[in-house]
């Protein structure tokens, strides 16, 4: 009896710690990635999250802030080669979400996501494409969840996107960015197995779109 | 107690003693540190990232063979094994830039594409439609590329490396579209019947194609149709020559769309001055409807186009028995086309192809006053089958059959023939190591009209030179029989015959395309009239005698560049053909260059949107050198040459959207320099008076409107 107590004793608080880890690193890394806006800063922590998911390649949430974290880093790059390059990683890891929870919301929205970023590339050749892509994925999201902020983020940010004569511009996305910020004000932050992300960034788009 | 507390000692200090430290540097070919890569040892499944000076340190805790996967954006994956026993490993890694992927090596030897698909194509189907110049028409806009004689607009049909318009062929969805041109009235360059936006992807081949088609000796123009589109929609448009609408239901897997049109070229003709003189101005219907479906399990797509047109004209030509003289030229004509297309995917490997198309045409002329009846239709089948064992190594195997009528009534004459085609052929296409494709096929045909066949090489291959550039080689044997007038009267000679060959380097990068192309073609066996002196009457009907001694080359250079990389909303493209060709066919009397031939050909356009005003201004500049032309005075055949042929031509499209509808305003000038084109001279029967050739219009201007109504969707607000 004192052997299994001091087993469990002695067992107990190691699983109980790296269970508490995963999340508490996930959580680190993705503030990590969040909080900074110098590129250099983003691509550490977005190579942290990505060797992350493939130390836990099983877990959803490791796997989703890996593709998600790539997606900005994407947009953030100049290099149009570069750009479809950072995607290619986001789609590998996009790939284990779908299979990991295939109906999730979230899944849906990181597809739509990781669209746009491809669409922003060649807007030129590839608006009907990843345009079909996108909308997709909004929809499908919608169906699960349409008080999800970041559809409505997402569709903001593609019509900032789009050229005005084809329907785009500040003043249309200004409608879908001012939905997202209303449904944000309802978000529960800082659960990191639920994503969160996107607030500051629809501000950011908000800003750009009244200035 | 103790005994458990030793255990536990005894496998915490295990651990210890099991740690590996995977330590070292990670640097580009050119040294440089390579910051932020992963490292990342599979079955330990632990890892690293490099710092910002390329170092790279971690523990593994576990024992045994591994792989080392090295990955950062950019660069080329490594993976190696690795033992680890505890000894700490020290690596120093050398990173290699990615080589261009094997399946971006394509032949592009006498080949230009344009396509949403393929990410090496050197055009997209917008670029076609929104050339100045182009008048909207894939024709026009083809005509901007490398190797294709400039229509100066009294011709119609696409002119390829010497060859003339009878020698192009223009096939949609695998199926030859018999009439893909308007009836042409004499002197007037007539617009192809197809609606640019119905196409996604567009392959023009000008010389050395592939052993799926056959009967062109010069070019071929492959265009493929849309799949499903996108969403509902309707489209309305007008302009100075006609209205149209069309539109599209989308439902699931399904898709049905309508287009009709209306067109009158009054109000044009009444506004620009031209130089010919319609007494009965061009006017016409058209009703085209397709319809699109997918399989449930998404493994086959079945097309159907069909189109029905009416038009008719009456023109003010110069007689071509009498010069100097007019008569009238009355044309009515009636079109029919009918194509349909089943591609099904039995396994990941094996693909069917079938199709099946119908076309059927009338004209019914008033030459002066004589009538001519001119009737003939076409119904094409095609089976194709293709294996893809893998990436780097796919069989073709089809086999075509197509039943051709004409029939012609004039004045008393009833002349008629019939043919039926049938042709097999076989392809192979295999890439060899990572830098090399082959494509060899072989193509026969047997036509029971001449009761001949003929078996036919083509042979086409690519080596990637660099990272961007490559280098290619097409070329094979074409057989084409006879042109229809010929056939009509009776003559039945054999088949005409050309070989290519065909040499092209290509550098292609981010938004910038070279190429530079030489090419030779040996024309032979083609037809000559024999018996008459040369006339440049193309109406006459004496021919004496026929056979097929006639013969020619070409042989040239065609130079293509494109940038739309270097200046944001700037997109240009300059192409320039030298071409040397003579050949002896027809009622010719020596070899020489024929009449339709410009020594050099130029092409610049240029295309910028200015954002603020939604509004797209697309340039064209055209420079062909003069053509020759008979002079019955000159001691030497066709050795006069007219004037150097130029055209500047703009247009202007403004973009909006209204709510959810799409509306592009137009604007096109073509000619704006007013430039007074000479394209040829007609004499006198006696020699000493001649008449100019000249364009039906010199500078013109067309407006118009299009807009899109798109489904409305529930707003998602």
């Amino acid at each position: 009896m004192k052997k299994l107590v001091l087993f469990l004793l002695l067992s107990f608080p190691i699983f109980a710690f790296q269970a508490q880890t995963l999340e508490e690193k996930l959580s680190a890394l993705f503030l990590e990635f969040d909080t900074t806006q110098v590129f250099s800063a983003k691509m550490a922590a977005s190579s942290k999250l990505e060797l992350l998911a493939n130390m836990e390649s099983e877990n959803y949430a490791v796997n989703y802030y890996a593709a998600y974290a790539k997606a900005m880093i994407s947009y953030m790059e100049k290099d149009k080669d570069r750009k479809d390059m950072f995607l290619d990683v986001a789609d590998s890891f996009l790939e284990k979400v779908k299979q990991l929870q295939p109906k999730n919301e979230e899944t849906f929205i990181l597809g739509a996501l990781l669209a746009n970023a491809r669409l922003v590339v060649d807007g030129g050749s590839r608006w009907k494409q990843q345009g079909d892509i996108f909308n997709a994925n909004i929809d499908a999201a919608i169906a699960i969840n349409p008080t999800n902020p970041r559809i409505y983020h997402l569709k903001g940010v593609a019509t900032y996107f789009t050229p005005k004569m084809f329907g785009g511009g500040a003043k249309n996305a200004l409608v879908y960015l001012d939905k997202a910020k209303s449904l944000f004000v309802n978000q529960v932050n800082g659960n990191i197995t639920v994503p969160y992300w996107g607030e500051k960034r629809n501000l950011y788009f908000i800003s750009e779109c009244t200035k | 107690m103790k005994l458990i507390f030793l255990v536990a000692v005894f496998l915490v200090s295990g651990f210890v003693t099991a740690q590996t430290t995977i330590k070292g540097t990670l640097k580009d070919e050119n040294g440089k540190p390579i910051m932020y890569a992963n490292i990342f040892v599979k079955l330990a499944k632990v890892g690293g990232v490099s710092s910002e000076s390329g170092t790279f340190s971690f523990v593994v805790n576990k024992t045994g063979v591994d792989t080392l996967i090295v990955s950062s954006v950019g660069f080329q994956k490594i993976k190696q094994v690795i033992r680890i026993d505890g000894t700490d490993i020290e690596l120093n890694l050398v990173m290699t830039f990615p080589e261009k992927m094997l399946e971006e090596v394509v032949i592009s030897a006498g080949m230009i594409e344009a396509s949403n698909e393929r990410s090496v194509a050197v055009l997209k189907p917008l670029d076609i439609v929104t050339t100045a110049g182009g008048q909207g028409d894939i024709v026009g806009a083809i005509q901007t590329l490398p190797g294709v004689q400039r229509n100066g607009g009294d011709q119609t049909g696409l002119m390829v490396r010497g060859g003339d318009v009878n020698e192009s062929s223009m096939i949609i969805d695998g199926m030859i579209a018999q009439n893909a041109f308007q009836s042409s009235v004499p002197g007037v360059s007539q617009r192809s019947r197809f609606n640019p936006f119905q196409f996604k992807g567009t392959s023009f081949s000008s010389g050395g194609y592939t052993a799926r088609y056959g009967q062109a000796l010069s070019a071929v123009l492959d265009l493929q149709t849309n799949d499903l589109p996108e969403k509902s929609n309707v489209n309305a448009g007008a302009n100075m020559a006609g209205i149209s609408i069309s539109g599209s239901k989308l439902m699931e897997k399904n898709a049905i769309e309508f287009s009709g049109s209306y067109q009158n070229l009054a109000p044009f003709y009444g506004l620009i001055p031209t130089n010919v003189t319609f007494y009965k101005v061009p006017q016409g219907g058209t009703f085209s409807t397709r319809w699109i479906s997918k399989l449930d399990n998404d493994k086959g797509l079945f097309k159907m186009n069909f189109s029905k047109s009416f038009t008719k004209s009456g023109i003010e030509i110069n007689d071509p028995f009498i010069p100097g003289a007019k008569l009238n030229y009355n044309l009515a004509n009636e079109n029919t086309y009918f194509n349909t297309s089943f591609t099904y995917a039995a396994s990941t490997k094996l693909n069917y192809f079938t199709a099946f198309s119908f076309s059927n045409n009338i004209d019914d002329i008033g030459f002066g006053s004589f009538g001519i009846y001119n009737a003939d239709n076409r119904v094409q089948g095609r089976a194709e089958l293709r294996y893809e064992a893998n990436k780097k190594f796919n069989v073709l195997v089809g086999s075509e059959i197509q039943r051709i009528s004409y029939l012609q009534k004039y004045a008393i004459k009833f002349n008629k023939f019939d043919e039926l085609m049938s042709a097999g052929y076989t392809e192979v296409e295999f890439k060899i190591g990572r830098k090399f494709a082959l494509k060899p096929g072989v193509r026969g045909e047997y036509s029971q009209l001449l009761a001949k066949g003929n078996i036919v090489p083509r042979l086409s291959f690519a080596i990637r030179t660099g990272k961007n550039t490559q280098l290619s080689f097409a070329g094979g044997s074409f057989y084409q029989t006879a042109a229809v007038n010929y056939l009509l009267q009776g003559y039945r000679p054999d088949f005409q015959k050309s070989i290519h060959y065909m040499l092209n380097y290509q550098y292609m990068k981010k938004g910038r395309v070279f190429r530079l192309e030489g090419y030779y073609k040996d024309y032979q066996q083609l037809i000559r009239e024999k018996g008459f002196a040369y006339t440049p009457n193309q109406f006459r009907t004496d021919f004496g005698t026929l056979d097929n001694t006639g013969s020619g080359y070409a042989q040239g250079i065609d130079v293509f560049w494109r940038d739309k990389e270097s200046v944001k909303n700037l997109d240009y493209w300059i192409s320039y053909s030298y071409i040397d060709t003579k050949r002896l066919y027809q009622n010719y009397s020596d070899k020489v260059t024929p009449d339709y031939v410009s020594k050099n050909n130029l092409n610049i356009i240029v295309k910028y949107l200015v954002e603020k005003i939604n509004t797209n201004f697309s340039f064209s500049y055209n420079f062909s050198s003069g053509r020759p032309y008979f002079n019955p005075a000159s001691t030497l055949f066709l050795s006069d040459h007219v004037q150097d042929y130029q055209n500047l031509a703009m247009t202007a499209s403004y973009l909006r959207t209204f709510k959810k509808v799409f509306a592009v305003f137009y604007l096109s000038l073509d000619n704006m320099l007013n430039t007074k084109n000479v394209l040829g001279y007609r004499y006198s029967v006696d020699g000493t008076t001649s008449y100019p050739i000249i364009p039906p219009l010199y500078r013109s201007v067309f407006i118009g409107m299009n807009f899109s109504f798109t489904e409305f969707n529930q707003d998602d607000l």
